[in-house]
């Protein structure tokens, strides 16, 4: 594929002085290329990256900024296609993986074979594995991202084309047919966080990126969570750390809402101290907080749905339980520990963020 | 009392209307048409132009089968001319559909009405191609071939990557 501006081609390739084995992702220079000629004949060129598996594929963002190849190891790479920097590599079970495309610049679909997988680059954790015996023999991902919808070929008997849709990003709740949702066993992320700061405009669809900090809100003697202030929450695993709204805690569970409205669920026992301690002056404040998980086991609901209900009755003990003593405690933690300074206004104990 | 009885009438209202929308969405990706389409035959190319709604397929048997995105309706079949089609690609103005595959041939179609503009007879089996964004270049490449250019507007041969290295995957 070419770059897209044309001044490069990438491409797989095999060096004639290198062992058999070996396969190398490679940049040429094609800005001497005409519609009538090439100069020089021999174009220079460099290689990105060696395998000595091999790679299955090679596609690029819809604007082409980014490329990605999988390698039969089951790495995915991730490159700019202007800088031919390396962004992400995520090493996972997707060796099988034929197929793979863009859904929007920081989203990626594989197809495994038996398991359709969406990766979040800019937050692998929080990507979905979805088992389907649609995913065998295919070798082809198209995106359409005007529908939502994957097109994906596969060398089979019957049922050659089939179209996924892909539904909104918003709520990470749950798999396909009941099959849970959640981080792809055994992957691991290494993600360069600077590289992946937004550039130029793309004509693809771009998730929201984190602007300010949501603004905070603590009024008419109600408290809901989805109005603390966004803060930051860091994966001990990973050390990744992300900006996002505490919505609940159920379990071990933490459900964290960004900026862009996605739901993320993580484990709590993999946030950092400061993460920890936080939850625990929430728990100590609203105890009620803790008192809401039976809720959901009586109820035979998908487990992102019941997760959700959770939230929902948590929301609802809370705006039962708050007194004005809890809220200005609350208050108080929230401005301590909010990215934005933030007075306590003893009037209404609402925080305000101080514009500079 | 009564407030509270209220308040929680309508925390249950919000929280069974979110749920619903939650269990429609809860699938990602969830598979919305499955169907068997027209297309029966072993595929291995694909290519979506989705800016003009049409994604198009090839396979084992040869021809070609653009459908429309929205509804699947066939917009045409590109019948075979004798042999199975391993790569298939819209220019990046959607103006042409270039299928390759065997016999050892690039076919070009004007989109405008699918005819065959014309048949680029290639020295191995292409397994790969991809458009300039700006020229009307065409990249082709075969498994452990060189790199050939071709101007698809012209038919003519534009150049052969003699870079050191042959192709895989392209």
């Amino acid at each position: 594929m070419f770059t897209p501006d044309g001044q490069a081609l990438l491409a797989v390739a095999k060096l004639p002085d290198n062992e058999s084995t070996r396969r190398h992702l490679i940049a040429t220079d094609t800005s001497g290329l005409s519609e009538t000629g090439f100069r020089p004949a021999d174009p220079a060129f460099r290689t990105l990256e060696t395998t000595s598996v091999g790679f299955h594929s090679l596609v690029g963002s819809l604007s082409h900024s980014r490329f990605a190849v999988v390698d039969q190891s089951g790495r995915i790479l991730v490159f700019d296609s202007q800088s031919l920097q390396l962004l992400t590599s995520i090493a996972g079970n997707f060796a099988s993986g034929k197929g793979l495309a863009f859904v929007d610049r920081n989203t990626l679909g594989i197809s495994t074979g038996d398991a359709f997988h969406t990766i979040d680059l800019s937050n692998p954790e929080a990507s979905l594995t979805t088992p389907s015996d649609d995913a065998k023999n295919s070798n082809h991902l198209v995106y359409d991202f005007t529908q939502s919808r994957m097109f994906v070929s596969h060398a089979r008997a019957k049922n050659q084309l089939t179209v996924w849709h892909l539904s909104s990003r918003t709520v990470d709740a749950g798999g396909f047919a009941g099959h849970p949702a959640g981080p792809i066993p055994g992957m691991e992320v290494a993600i360069d966080s600077s590289s992946m700061q937004p550039q130029e405009s793309v004509a693809e669809t771009e998730p929201i990126e984190v602007t300010s900090p949501v603004e905070k809100r603590i009024d008419q003697g109600t408290f809901h969570p989805a109005d603390l202030a966004a803060r930051l929450w860091t994966d001990t695993r990973s050390s990744k750390q992300i900006e996002a709204n505490f919505i609940g805690i159920d379990g071990d569970e933490v459900l964290l809402r960004r900026s862009n409205a996605d739901e993320i669920i993580v484990s709590r026992q993999r946030l950092a101290g400061a993460d920890q301690k936080f939850l625990d002056e929430i728990l100590e404040t609203f105890p009620a907080t803790t008192d809401f998980k039976s809720f959901a086991e009586t109820q035979s609901r998908p487990a992102g749905a019941t997760r959700l209900e959770s939230k929902f009755k948590m929301e609802l003990h809370l705006s039962m339980k708050t007194t004005e003593t809890s809220r200005r405690r609350l208050t108080e933690q929230v401005c301590s520990r909010s990215t934005v300074q933030c007075p306590i206004d003893e009037a209404d104990f609402s925080c305000r963020p101080i514009v500079a | 009392m009564r407030s509270l009885l209220v308040r929680l009438v309508v925390v249950l209202f919000v929280t069974n209307i979110t749920h619903s929308a939650i269990c429609q969405s809860l699938a990602f990706p969830r598979a919305v048409t499955n169907q068997a389409t027209p297309f029966v035959n072993s595929a291995f190319a694909l290519t979506i132009d989705p800016e003009r709604m049409r994604v198009a397929i090839g396979g084992y048997r040869g021809d070609v089968v653009v459908y429309e995105t929205t509804s699947l309706a066939e917009i045409t079949r590109l019948e075979s001319d004798g042999g199975m089609v391993l790569a298939t690609a819209f220019d990046p103005q959607g103006r042409f559909l270039l299928v390759a595959g065997d016999p050892t041939r690039l076919n070009v179609y004007r989109t405008l009405d699918w005819t065959l503009q014309r048949t680029i007879k290639l020295p191995f089996r292409c397994g790969f191609l991809c458009c300039h964004p700006k020229l009307p270049i065409v990249a082709l490449s075969g498994k452990g071939t060189s790199l050939l250019f071709y101007n698809f507007e012209t038919g003519t041969l534009v150049a052969v990557s003699i870079a050191g290295w042959n192709a895989v995957l392209s």
